[in-house]
């Protein structure tokens, strides 16, 4: 974590975003991330077991198996070997909510397709066959998971090209006809800003996944200014999704709106791990390899 | 009078244009409302319907306070008045400022002295009077003057006019100038019409408020002290050149009075009297706080014909009143008329009240010049210009010589009656003694082959000054046959008694002698004492019309002469030389000389053809010198509530200009502001919950 402070400026959503090509952004990202951290955090992600061996000098004592070492009293490390099996499913959703940005940011659905074309690089380097899903009131693109270059291209094609649709977020839907759609056990990667109502529809599409056993991870991106609400004055607020306006005086009813955010995020961080979901809150402002490294760091305390 | 409200400052007014400002602001900020997109109005949506009403009242609220601010703080700088009782308004104003130049001004302080201080107060009410009002100026002598013909515009000649003002020695007239001041207010054309009265406000010139006359509607007056307490001050009440007293000296003497309106008791107070610059006499006198007293200086020569003497004490706060001048001629004798009960040709046949006043022999100056008449005479006597009366054993009296008998007493002169065979008792009482002694006779007492004596039964009365004798001592030797039984009334003061029935009883500036001036009422008239109880009894009845014949400064001087000695035009010159304007009148036999009033103390010398006719020593008016501080707070509560008071030092102008236009409240309404802005600040700062 030597130079890790370099590598995360050079990750700066707002930075990366310069990048025409999304290829190259992934892999900046990745390689950027993982160049500031000489070991590789994301042991078992991708990787099977395969058998154990006997302890020597300067092997990683994290390795250990400790049951065995208990129930043998010797010391064994546990050998992996890649799982080129896994499937992840990018599911991003790209309603007009998802469009918003203030003062330079980029937007949430930017954010999110980078994220997750990063993390498909990711993937890809593991051999994982990945899939994509855009949808906002409606499926809008779904492309099953592959392992192969082209397909890997294709998939960065299609969120490079993700643009906000003005409609209505529709969560629950999406998630019902993907879950439907996957049989075989995988990674799901959810990104939204959970514009939905009601939530219990969200939390029901997110159950609906973990019925069938994949491993959920949510991220739920804002936008600092949501996070934050730090208009002042008069203010006429649009809706990016229903176009309705609301004039009021922004500084006036900003801690209610925190109240409201906080408690929405609360019930959701709290339903996500009743269900066994990963959590993610991130913010557009937030460093891609921070959102990386958070993943992986929960992503490995689940195996 | 206008009621209204009214600013001081109405330029002002244009500053209320700025209430817009708030309401510009508000319109501006709505209309710059910023539009913002948001994701959802999700939350938003839920917020403002519960709270966009309330904000919305806020705001109108908070707008509503910020124009009030904004015209209160306009206002405030518009200098608003409230009408108060007897305000005027904003309109021109006519001010008569009354300015005290008596003498009693001269006095000086550690700051100086008063008149310098009032004309100090008078610069300041300079600042109440711009353009197109009218000042006039009335100075408090008797009559009061006027410095201008009516009202002027220009402050400056009202300011140069009391600069220039010489110090009156007449005494002051201030009932009298603060009414003429009145009327001048109120006959003016101005809505404001104010009258000033810049005084020390001595006692001796304002103890009777009840002669303050009643403020005309639409007039205030300000008294404007120059002083805020009295000064202590010792002052020659009174001066004069007495022959020698009973009790002896042969070069006659100065009695000289002093009053005492210092802080405490005067024991020893030095008393000079000089005959140019050479000391004639001198003593000291003890004199009570608040009183007079009276002491005879025997002179160690004689008074050379025409010197001038003067007496002098120490000089204190006010030196004018520590001098009082003389002139030998100031001798003049009391003139007594006596009236015999006799007719005309058995006037010798009862001498002794016209020996006893004028003896024969005398040498120097006489005490009395005395005149007798027999009562038959009375009514054609023509010139009854005399100090005192004697009626010596008079009878019935005519209707028309008691009248100006009356007209005399109420002048001032005195009146002894001393009783004999010829008084008839009943008529005395019904038509002689009500006008003048508050006593009934009641019949003659015969001493039944015994005698009377006289018995002081007041020791201490000035009229048995000279008498040495014991508490309860006879007066005299001599033997009373004879005595009439009196009853005496309230307002009678037995002096003397015989045994138990009165003998001489004092009323005002009269004397009933209970028994007569007739050997067959015994030999009183032939004792050793007849003379001086003769003597003192008319000098106690005519001290009054003595004093009344001396001349004050501020006054005319007025006396007759025979005429035979006036020959040709009268001259009076003054102290200073300067000659006074004389007006003389022939009446009958004499010459009735009288100046103009007299502009100061002093010897003033009366010349014809070149020869000295008389010298007359003018004194100062005792009252001025009273310098004890009269409140005037007390003198505002008898004018009533259009009478306000301006303390030195307080804010002149301010209280004026507030009686002007009213209660100036600019203050309440900076707080008020303040206060309002205090509460939008706390307003704007919570957020509607």
């Amino acid at each position: 974590m030597s130079n890790g402070s370099d590598s995360r400026t050079s990750l700066d959503p707002a930075l990366v975003a310069r990048l025409s090509r999304i290829d190259l952004i992934a892999r900046y990202v990745v390689e950027g991330f993982l160049t500031g951290h000489h070991k590789s955090p994301y042991h078992g992600f991708s990787v099977e077991f395969a058998e154990h061996r006997p302890y020597n000098d300067g092997d990683d004592v994290r390795f250990v198996d400790w049951k065995l070492y208990g129930k043998t009293d010797r010391y064994y490390i546990k050998q992996y070997e890649e799982e080129t099996n896994l499937r992840a499913h990018l599911i991003v959703d790209a309603s007009g909510s998802m469009g918003y940005r203030r003062d330079g940011t980029i937007s949430k659905l930017r954010y999110s397709t980078l994220l997750a074309a990063s993390l498909a690089y990711m993937m890809q380097g593991q051999q994982d066959a990945v899939g994509l899903l855009l949808f906002d009131e409606k499926i809008r693109q779904l492309i099953p998971a592959r392992s192969s270059r082209v397909h890997h291209r294709r998939l960065l094609v299609e969120l490079d090209n993700a643009e906000p649709a003005g409609h209505d977020t529709k969560i629950a839907p999406a998630l019902h006809a993907m879950a439907e759609r996957i049989q075989r056990r995988g990674l799901v990667l959810l990104f939204s800003d959970l514009w939905d109502e009601p939530e219990d529809d969200v939390l029901r599409g997110l159950r609906h996944f973990r019925h069938q056993r994949h491993e959920v991870v949510l991220f739920h991106v804002l936008d600092p200014a949501e996070e934050e609400f730090p208009f002042r004055g008069e203010t006429e607020f649009e809706g990016l999704e229903s176009g309705k306006r609301l004039s009021t005086h922004a500084w006036e009813i900003r801690d209610d709106y925190m109240k409201l955010l906080n408690e929405r995020t609360t019930r959701y961080r709290i339903a996500c791990g009743q269900l066994g979901v990963e959590y993610v809150p991130v913010s557009t402002s937030t460093p891609f390899d921070l959102a990386l490294f958070r993943y992986l760091e929960k992503r490995s305390r689940l195996h | 009078m206008t009621m209204g409200l009214t600013f001081l400052n109405g330029i002002f007014g244009l500053a209320m244009a700025a209430v817009a400002l708030p309401i510009i602001i508000h319109l501006l900020f709505r209309r710059r409302a910023k539009r913002e997109a948001f994701p959802s109005l999700e939350f938003l949506e839920q917020i403002s319907q519960r709270q966009r009403r309330r904000i919305r009242l806020r705001h109108w609220i908070l707008l509503a306070l910020r124009v009030l601010i904004v015209a209160l703080f306009a206002a405030a700088m518009m200098r608003p008045a409230l009408p108060t009782a007897g305000s005027g308004g904003a309109g021109s104003t006519t001010g008569v400022i009354v300015f005290d130049n008596s003498f009693s001004m001269q006095a000086t302080t550690e700051d100086g002295s008063l008149v310098e201080e009032a004309r100090n107060r008078l610069a300041e009410l300079g600042r109440l009077f711009g353009e197109g009002d009218r000042v006039q100026l009335v100075f408090p002598t008797s009559p009061p003057t006027n410095a201008f013909d009516g009202p002027v515009q220009s402050f400056d000649r009202v300011a140069a006019s009391a600069r220039n003002a010489s110090v009156s020695y007449s005494p002051a007239t201030h009932a009298t100038t603060l009414e003429e001041a009145m009327h001048l207010a109120a006959d003016a054309a101005s809505l404001n019409r104010e009258v000033y009265v810049i005084s020390d406000f001595q006692e001796g010139d304002w103890s009777d408020a009840s002669t303050l006359p009643d403020v005309p509607d639409g007039v205030r007056v300000y008294l404007v002290p120059v002083a805020d307490d009295g000064i202590p001050n010792v002052a020659v009440s009174s001066a004069s050149i007495v022959k020698a007293s009973v009790q002896g000296g042969g070069s006659g003497a100065v009695r000289v009075t002093l009053a005492n309106y210092s802080d405490g008791d005067l024991v020893a107070y030095p008393i000079r009297v000089f005959a140019d610059e050479i000391v004639l006499a001198e003593g000291a006198l003890a004199v009570s706080r608040d009183d007079y007293a009276t002491i005879d200086l025997p002179l160690q020569q004689p008074i050379a014909a025409g010197a001038t003497l003067h007496v002098r004490i120490p000089e204190d706060a006010l030196a004018a009143d520590d001098v009082a001048w003389l002139a030998s001629e100031d001798r003049e004798a009391i003139r007594v008329l006596i009236v015999h009960g006799a007719d005309p040709d058995e006037l010798t046949d009862e001498p002794f009240l016209r020996l006893a006043l004028d003896p024969p022999g005398q040498v120097g100056e006489r005490l009395f010049t005395v005149d007798e008449l027999s009562l038959r005479d009375l009514p054609v006597q023509t010139d009854l210009d005399y100090d005192a009366f004697v009626l010596n054993n008079v009878g019935r009296v005519s209707e028309g010589s008691i009248a100006r008998l009356r007209l005399a007493h109420r002048d001032g002169a005195g009146i002894i009656i001393f009783l004999g065979d010829r008084a008839d008792l009943g008529y005395t009482n019904s038509h002689i003694l009500p006008d003048f002694l508050d006593v009934t006779l009641e019949e003659p007492v015969s001493s039944e082959g015994g005698f009377f004596t006289l018995t002081p039964d007041v020791t201490g009365h000035p009229i048995f000054d000279g008498f040495k004798m014991e508490a309860g001592d006879a007066l005299t030797a001599a033997r009373f046959l004879k005595v009439v039984r009196s009853r005496v009334g309230s307002r009678g003061r037995v002096l003397a008694s015989f045994g138990n029935l009165p003998a001489l009883v004092e009323g005002d500036r009269s004397l009933l002698f209970m028994s007569s001036a007739d050997l067959r009422w015994g030999n009183f008239p032939t004792g050793g004492s007849f003379l001086p109880f003769v003597h003192q009894a008319v000098m106690r009845v005519a001290a009054s019309a003595v004093e009344a014949r001396r001349f004050r400064a501020g006054l005319p001087i007025t006396f007759t002469l025979p005429v035979e000695t006036v020959s040709g035009e009268v001259v009076c010159l003054g102290p200073d030389g300067s000659s006074l304007p004389v007006h003389q009148h022939v009446q009958a036999s004499r010459v009735e000389i009288r100046t103009d009033p007299v502009p100061e103390p002093g010897i003033y010398r009366f010349v014809a053809a070149g020869e000295t006719l008389r010298r007359v020593a003018v004194q100062l008016d005792a009252s001025e010198s009273r310098l004890r501080y009269r409140d005037p707070a007390a003198l505002v509560r008898v004018l009533g509530d259009r009478a306000r008071l301006l303390e030195a030092g307080g804010s002149v102008v301010s209280r004026v200009m507030e009686d002007r236009h009213g209660r100036e409240i600019w203050k309440e309404l900076l707080i008020a502001a303040l206060l309002l802005m205090a509460i939008e600040s706390a307003l704007g700062r919570v957020r509607v919950a």
